[in-house]
């Protein structure tokens, strides 16, 4: 494993990592809530993925949308349950409901989907590109295209539009929206949607890397719990260096080190910075 | 102008718990008027202004009828009587720090329905008013002195077109200089045509712009008139001394 | 109802508590659920004074309960230690892994330290799956049987076994009891309740949270030391989610600090599991929406909605999350 091939791993795995952690940057950055169903939302959007190309026969383009408009669904309907705990801000009950709701999902998709491993391929992940030394798959490239895309897309919207100073009004203080007019519920609902359609579309697009399974996700949260706390909460520049950080790292961990851990030397990082600066790199809710 | 006030609540009651914070009969604040409700701390003044706007901290029990314009507004939640036109300046949080005074200053929901009315502050109305903020407009809410603050505050709420704007305790924090500036802001703002309710510990500031005084105490009306006549009210001067060595 | 009249009451229940099997039958699968009761409702009763008391949300419990199930088997199957010496070695580690984690989460603020509990369970999943010392995916067996020679007690099986369970249980619940009675469980009511007024009364958040911590790692690790004996055989499915959503259910499902509201939470989920089951996923998808169900829309539990039995058991209710603080 040369150090070359190892850059370009690292690379397309920060961008993945970047692409998952996305819905919390503004799930926590705005609503200040966080979401521990988001693993296995994400083993959602792919297995929905996976179902719609293998067991449904539709194109790759069509199976990502119908994987996203289920993962708007799953995210709405989450925090339709959970609106008067949003409301009174009563945040342990919020981690514990995400919590219950992530294990509701790992039945019903084992239940559905089945519990053996199935791998998700698409006309990208199967074509290999060689590059002089080099060895990546199309699939590699739409992940770094969509996240640089998603990312700055998600920057010009939360500083020039006015739905994203609606977010950063109700990230700031929730109650003073509502006295500018702001329907701070529905800035809610639309959040928890969005993280919805944002996890099922980074699953949609980096699943195809590894088999996967219905018991998934336990990885994705801590990653993108790293990505989002290294990267100052509520920052989407922050969130994307730090996803590409963490990606490079674990990529040379990996191949040097010990594949097995390495999630966990991530994670013993992140540890390290929480305790040296226990805010973490904070930015103030609102902020960019 | 019509005899009908702008805003008007009848038996309004809020209740924590099982004491009751605030019982009034009745509140009204007619058109182009500024209505001043004073009284010690605890009195239920900001009770009152959370009353009128549907929403608290805390879970309390509100009961009794809002009218804006002779329309029912009691069951719309917060945010839809800020639409109609029922607008709270806040004590304490009164501009978003993370933002600069352009964007707060940014309507949220483009320019309130003409007519009904509602007055409409463009931006250049509001930057007419208060020079000094337009002096620093590029500067962020945390970016801002106290008085400052105070001017962005009121600034906010006209650019969402008031029908009625309620005010609670503008003078907190404030030098003496400043309270009365603030203050006599919100006269001039009422002689061009606003209704204000004006909630003030410092009773001496208050009585100095208002046209009606409302004393509260204990959550409940102890005196109210002209502010020409309160002046000599025996309670008023007893509310003013307490209030003064507070 | 007087506190004598009241423990009074708990005496006679504890008495009739141990004859439960009996009553049931005393077959070996009744033994084998109230043991397995038994068992988890003291690994929940640690979780419980974290989560009803202090009011933060440890999603690590499944480690220590993990620590107390491998310690036991180590010290058992590799060392040849006797259970007492056993216990003792599987509370030691708890206390040692609590410490280091209350070290290290000391000045967080609640969601990270919710995660970051989250993410070190997950990471021992990792390490129990891949660490030879710890079997591997393998795991451990050949668990002696529960054997204490001094006083001629042997367990081979379930029924023997019960009154180990039963003791525990009333020990842990003994245990929470007196917690809640003492100086730390007031404090940590207080720094839950209004952790400015807590500050201001001379109380130290962070010190409070890790006496909790190092009080409740010990029971749930207790859970574990049997669950080795009863099984005699532990891997790192020890580690997996089912145990945290079980204790976690069994913690809000019939209402707040309950002092008998986690093991009558356990034993209706294990009930269900018993009789309602419909296969293993669905019976996630039940477990999973009762604890959403619980916390969404009945935050006083099933106990909140029977008004009348709530004056049996000492209660104080306390909301599940910090309130909004007060604007002065």
């Amino acid at each position: 494993m040369n150090f070359t091939q190892q850059l370009v791993n690292g690379i397309v795995l920060g961008h993945a990592y970047a692409l998952i952690a996305i819905g919390w940057t503004v799930l926590l950055g705005v609503a200040k809530l966080v979401n521990f169903g988001h693993g296995q939302m994400y083993m959602l959007g792919a297995f929905v993925t996976w179902y719609g190309v293998s067991r449904l026969g539709l194109p790759y383009f069509m199976a990502i949308p119908m994987a996203m408009l289920v993962g708007v669904a799953v995210g709405y309907v989450m925090q339709r349950v959970m609106l008067q705990l949003t409301l009174k801000q009563d945040l342990v009950s919020i981690m514990i409901v995400t919590l219950g709701f992530g294990y509701v999902l790992h039945g019903a998709a084992a239940l559905f989907f089945g519990s053996t491993g199935q791998i998700l391929e698409t006309p990208f992940s199967t074509k290999d590109i060689y590059w002089g030394d080099l060895w990546f798959t199309y699939q590699d490239i739409a992940i770094v295209v969509a996240a640089i895309l998603f990312f700055a897309a998600l920057k010009y919207v939360i500083d020039r539009t006015r739905i994203g100073r609606l977010a950063r009004m109700v990230a700031e203080d929730p109650q003073l929206a509502q006295l500018a007019g702001v329907n701070v519920r529905r800035v809610y609902l639309g959040v928890f949607a969005f993280e919805g359609a944002a996890v099922a579309l980074a699953a949609a697009l980096v699943a195809p890397r590894t088999p996967i399974l219905t018991s998934m996700g336990f990885d994705e949260v801590i990653i993108t719990f790293v990505v989002v706390v290294l990267g100052g909460i509520g920052s989407v520049t922050g969130s994307y260096m730090a996803g590409l950080a963490l990606g490079l790292f674990t990529a040379f961990f990996g191949a040097f080190v010990s594949p097995a851990y390495a999630t966990a030397a991530a994670f013993a990082v992140l540890i390290a910075v929480l305790v040296i600066r226990p805010g973490g790199l904070a930015v103030s809710p609102g902020g960019r | 102008m019509s005899t009908r006030p702008v805003l008007e609540a009848t038996d309004l009651k809020v209740a924590y718990g099982g004491n009751l914070a605030l019982d009034l009969p009745r509140i009204a604040v007619r058109e182009r008027e500024l209505v001043g409700v004073v009284g010690a701390n605890g009195a239920g003044k900001s009770t009152l202004v959370n009353g009128l706007l549907g929403w608290s901290r805390g879970s309390p029990k509100v009961s009794g009828s809002v009218m804006l314009d002779g329309k029912d507004i009691s069951k719309f939640p917060p945010h839809e009587r800020v639409k109609s036109g029922l607008l709270l300046i806040p004590e304490g949080k009164l501009v978003f720090t993370q933002m600069s005074v352009e964007e707060n200053l940014a309507a949220t929901g483009g320019a309130p329905p003409a007519g009904q009315g509602r007055r409409h502050y463009s931006v250049e109305d509001v930057y007419a008013l208060f020079p000094r903020l337009y002096e620093r407009r590029h500067h962020l809410g945390s970016q801002l002195s106290g008085g400052e603050r105070q001017m962005l505050g009121i600034a906010r709420a006209l650019r969402l077109g008031p029908r009625v704007l309620l005010l609670d305790e503008p003078s907190i924090g404030l030098a003496p200089r400043l309270v009365s500036t603030v203050l006599e802001t919100v006269r001039s703002l009422v002689d061009s045509g606003l209704t204000v309710l004006l909630v003030e510990q410092n009773v001496r500031a208050a009585i100095e712009v208002v046209d009606r005084l409302v004393l509260l105490e204990r959550g409940r009306i102890i005196a109210e008139g002209p502010a020409s006549e309160m002046r000599d009210d025996p309670r008023i001067a007893e509310a003013y001394l307490g209030a003064h060595v507070a | 109802m007087n506190s004598g009249m009241k423990a009074g009451l708990l005496a006679v229940l504890a008495v009739v508590g141990f004859f439960v099997p009996m009553l049931l039958g005393g077959s070996g699968a009744v033994y084998a659920a109230c043991v397995l009761i038994a068992i988890f409702a003291v690994m929940s009763y640690g979780l419980d004074i974290v989560v009803s008391d202090l009011g933060e949300v440890s999603l690590a419990h499944t480690v220590f309960f993990a620590v107390g199930a491998y310690t036991t088997a180590l010290l058992s199957a590799s060392a040849g230690l006797g259970p007492i010496l056993s216990l003792a070695g599987a509370i030691l580690m708890s206390l040692l892994v609590a410490t280091a984690l209350g070290f290290v989460t000391l000045q967080l603020r609640e969601f990270v330290f919710s995660l970051v509990t989250y993410a070190v369970a997950v990471v021992a999943a990792t390490i129990a799956q891949n660490w030879s010392l710890l079997g591997g995916s393998d795991g451990l067996r050949g668990i002696p049987a529960f054997e204490i020679p001094l006083l001629s007690f042997t367990a081979r099986n379930d029924q023997e076994l019960w009154p180990v369970a039963y003791l525990l249980l009333l020990a842990a619940i003994y245990l929470v009891s007196a917690f809640r009675r003492s100086r730390l469980g007031q404090a940590a009511m207080m720094v839950h309740l209004n952790q400015r007024l807590a500050v201001t009364s001379g109380v130290d958040p962070q010190r409070i949270r890790l006496q909790v911590f190092l009080v409740s790692a010990p029971i749930t690790a207790a859970a574990g030391w049997l669950y080795a004996y009863q099984r005699a055989y532990i891997s790192a499915d020890v580690l997996e989610t089912y145990f945290l959503i079980l204790m976690l259910t069994a913690v809000v499902v019939m209402g707040r600090r309950l002092l008998l509201g986690p093991l009558l939470g356990v034993a209706l989920i294990q009930m269900q599991e018993k009789f309602f089951s419909f296969g293993g996923y669905v019976d996630k998808i039940i477990l999973g929406s009762v604890l959403i169900l619980t916390l969404a829309f009945l935050p006083n539990g099933l106990f909140g909605t029977l008004a009348p039995l709530r004056k049996l058991f000492t209660r104080r209710a306390a909301p599940l999350g910090k309130p909004i603080p007060e604007r002065s």
